[in-house]
């Protein structure tokens, strides 16, 4: 099993910008997501790797082997890799074991290595049925063996969970990630979702308008993002304008001690928290707030509090008892983020 | 970024493949230069004396006259036909639809011959009116009846909750989504009154095709002919192309998943059975008269098996002719296909669309454009077997492509994405994945474009080498010379091989669409 660098990777369609120089590289048996919003690039960045479409510029390097760019441009079946693509694209007019054994040597019926995939992701019992006889997490398993059984150096998934059901969802992502790391396999994930990221990736590189603003592990990645972009991106966040000074910014919920991604600084800022670092109380230490709006999510409840005339969204555990019209007491845990102001997104 | 990402991501396709998607659309321009060089060796004085002549008027006349009474009269009568049978309380709906549909089953040339074979009252513009109306009935009954059956009846309910009444929800809900069809199948049929030419010629209407032929008939490579031609596609070439349009749009729209309960029956009261006698009147001329016609022919008459012994030759012939033309037309219609769908760009979407156009040309201008060509640039071609299969693949390449993008479109490209990615060559992957998945709807097309060329009469007329007879040519030239005993046996095995099977055919494909 080998492990993928790119570097310098740049793509245009017509007038677009679609990738506009991609660097990074992976390690053995990672997985790595590719997290970004339609249109930054990612499923792009992923067919270039694939060998289906050529960077214009740049270069891709599976294991020792440099693939696409420096001259080189290696067909997508001599590139001895995996692809997982949306829906799965099972050949419908195969059974699961005549899929799972297509990209072996010959298109032979290899029952050992058969077993072994069959086994690894949980399908055992089911390989004469043919594709319509499968449930929409079953076709995506049969999809992914097919992808793990001629051993592959490096497995690409295309948001493969997109058309199930989103209970299914989040099982699945932790499900492939088992099956995958149980295999030794390498593996790109491409997903809008960042909780499909967290539940499947050691790595998260999160794109976005065709670069790779931050890659970093899931904790990271939520807990310290590089701009406002990637802070949306990677969950809920709540943005206050603040007043920034050693270290600490004086905003409508008081003092908050911030971090400086981009370098130090100095006066008006965008301070960026997580939603569950601002906690209610009724009485005691904090800014007062006013509750406006309770939305019950069973384990947690979302409340708007509005604060100095702004309103802020706060998660309050599920058996707290609030309601509309209480007056509360807002602190905050933990430290904020600052960005400058101007980077600050729509 | 998906959309931005397939521009350029599905451009792998064999090239060799797309040199014979190319082949289609250089046919698809002749019939045009041959309008218009013909025409421009007339002069320009030639040109307007011959448009300006009275017999061109007349004709213009008698063509316009037929097609838009036939078309207003189907359109009125299926679209009743088809409200009564989905959305009433009519007794027997089933058996109304089979009745309805049938016409499918008898060629109109065939009940043209049956009527006009009754007497000279039968014949001229009202007889080819009733006779064609009634034959062409089911392609605005069908498509409609289908729209009515797939719309969901909760748009209704909505409207009726919103304070609409039965009948404003008609009109304002159901007709607005419904007129996709209706106005799809008036299309179809005006084009095929435009290139009705067997019919017609029985029943002595003169309209642009049997005017054409007889100038063909006179001097075989004829301005006055080309001149007729030239005006006669600039009438069709648009209904053509607003058809295609038509078709594209298509959709019948359905709010959510699941299967829709029915809808409720409109209650017919008083009119239920006046509405049963009328069905049953339609049932009569429809197809009662025809059949009854032909069977009395095959029985009685004093030219009565005179050309019993030339029936084996011509079903030879028939099924010879159109079986190779067949599957010529399925071969060219698979990478015409493919490579619409896998490639984007103004020049390949322009090479699917164009046969659309011209199968909506009469079979005449097509054959015409194929003889002037062959006469003076391909002297051998001319009077080949060759040539009369060109002209089938470009009177039938649309029936054979719809058919294979049924099937194409459930193979997304993906699967050869996949299977290049498990180690093979574009070739291998596409005859392992894509090909095996493509058989049914290469089929289909196949059968349908066959059953259709048995029928076919106007460009096998023109263009067989003499000496080739089919079923059809057989048929018109007994009851061109009112033989219409002689022609008897022939119209029934048309039927038998080519009619019914259509029909059969076309109801299926309608039930799963």
């Amino acid at each position: 099993m080998g492990r993928l660098r790119v570097s310098g990777v740049t793509k245009r369609y017509g007038d677009v910008e679609v990738l506009k120089g991609i660097d990074f590289e992976m390690a053995e048996g990672s997985i790595v997501a590719l997290l970004g919003s339609s249109g930054s690039g990612k499923t792009t960045l992923l067919r270039l790797i694939a060998g289906f479409a050529d960077p214009d510029t740049g270069s891709i390097t599976i294991g020792d082997r440099t693939v696409a760019g420096n001259g080189a441009r290696v067909p997508p079946e001599k590139r001895n890799i995996g692809y997982v693509p949306q829906e799965g694209a099972l050949f419908p007019h195969m059974t699961v074991a005549q899929n799972i054994c297509f990209g072996l040597k010959y298109g032979r019926r290899d029952q050992i290595r058969l077993n072994e995939v069959l086994a690894i992701t949980g399908l055992a019992g089911l390989e004469e049925r043919y594709p319509h006889q499968l449930s929409g997490g079953q076709q995506q398993r049969t999809a992914l063996a097919r992808a793990l059984a001629p051993r592959p150096s490096l497995i690409l998934l295309d948001e493969p969970f997109n058309a199930l059901d989103l209970d299914l969802r989040r099982a699945m992502a932790s499900d492939v990630a088992e099956a995958l790391r149980n295999a030794g396999a390498t593996a790109i994930l491409v997903t809008h979702d960042p909780h499909e990221a967290y539940a499947s990736a050691d790595y998260v590189a999160a794109m976005t308008s065709g670069l790779i603003a931050q890659f970093d592990t899931p904790a990271a990645l939520y807990h310290s993002p590089v701009n406002s972009n990637v802070a949306k991106l990677t969950g809920a966040a709540v943005f206050l304008d603040g007043a920034v000074e050693d270290g600490r910014a004086t905003t409508c919920v008081g003092w908050v001690s911030v971090e400086c991604p981009s370098g130090p600084i100095k006066g008006l800022a965008s301070v960026m928290l997580r939603p569950e670092q601002l906690v209610l109380s009724p009485t005691g230490a904090g800014v007062d707030g006013r509750v406006q709006r309770v939305i019950f999510n069973g384990d947690h409840h979302l409340a708007n509090v509005e604060v100095d005339g702004l309103p802020l969204p706060v998660r309050v555990a599920g058996s707290a008892s609030i309601h509309p019209g209480d007056v509360v007491k807002v602190t905050v845990d933990g430290a904020g983020i600052a960005f400058e102001r101007g980077k600050r997104a729509r | 970024m998906t959309a931005i990402a397939r521009i350029g991501g599905r451009g792998s396709f064999p090239p060799a493949l797309l040199a014979v998607a190319a082949i289609p659309s250089l046919l698809v321009v002749l019939p045009v230069a041959y309008a218009l060089l013909r025409s421009s060796e007339a002069g320009f004085a030639g040109i307007v004396s011959e448009l300006t002549r009275p017999m061109t008027i007349h004709l213009l006349s008698n063509t316009m006259t037929l097609a838009v009474a036939v078309t207003t009269l189907t359109v009125l009568i299926g679209v009743a036909a088809a409200w009564c049978t989905e959305r009433c309380d009519i007794p027997w709906p089933g058996l109304w639809r089979v009745i309805v549909s049938a016409p499918l089953a008898v060629p109109a040339f065939v009940s043209s011959y049956a009527w006009a074979s009754l007497g000279p009252a039968y014949q001229g513009m009202g007889g080819a009116v009733m006779i064609l109306t009634l034959s062409c009935t089911p392609l605005i009954y069908l498509p409609v009846a289908a729209a009515l059956r797939g719309i969901d009846p909760s748009f209704e309910d909505v409207a009726r909750s919103l304070g609409r009444g039965r009948w404003r929800t008609f009109l304002e809900v159901v007709v607005p989504q419904a007129a996709p069809a209706i106005m799809g199948g008036a299309l179809l049929v005006s084009s095929h009154m435009l290139a009705e030419f067997g019919a017609l010629s029985f029943l002595q209407v003169e309209t642009f095709t049997t005017a054409i032929f007889q100038q063909y008939e006179v001097q075989f490579d004829n301005a006055a002919a080309a001149l007729l031609s030239s005006v006669l596609m600039a009438i069709c070439v648009p209904i053509a192309l607003a058809e295609m349009r038509i078709r594209k749009g298509r959709r019948f729209s359905r709010s959510g998943k699941g299967v829709a309960r029915n809808p409720d029956l409109a209650r017919l009261g008083g009119f239920r059975w006046p509405a049963v006698a009328l069905f049953g009147l339609f049932g009569t001329l429809a197809i009662g008269v025809p059949f009854a016609t032909l069977f009395y022919w095959l029985t009685h008459g004093t030219s009565a098996g005179y050309g019993l012994e030339r029936v084996a030759p011509a079903l030879v012939g028939s099924i010879s002719y159109s079986l190779s033309g067949g599957l010529l037309t399925t071969l060219l219609a698979v990478p015409l296909v493919l490579a619409s769908m896998r490639m984007r760009g103004w020049l390949v979407s322009m090479a699917e669309r164009l046969p659309y156009a011209i199968h909506g040309l009469p079979g005449l201008v097509i054959a015409l454009s194929l003889v002037y060509f062959a006469i003076r640039y391909a002297p051998p071609f001319y009077q080949s077997p060759a040539l009369v299969l060109v002209a089938y693949v470009m009177l039938f390449l649309p029936l054979a492509q719809s058919s294979i993008r049924a099937s194409a479109e459930l193979v997304p490209p993906e699967l050869e994405d996949v299977a290049r990615t498990l180690g093979k060559s574009p070739l291998v992957a596409f005859v392992e994945v894509t090909l095996p998945n493509l058989l049914p709807g290469v089929g289909a097309g196949l059968a349908l474009v066959v059953l259709q060329l048995m029928r076919e009469l106007t460009a096998t007329l023109l263009l067989a080498p003499s000496g080739v007879v089919t079923l059809a040519t057989e048929f018109w030239s007994y009851t061109n010379d009112r033989a219409y005993a002689a022609a008897a046996p022939f119209a029934a095995a048309l039927v038998i091989v080519s009619g019914v099977p259509v029909y059969i055919f076309t109801l299926r494909t309608l039930r799963r669409g």
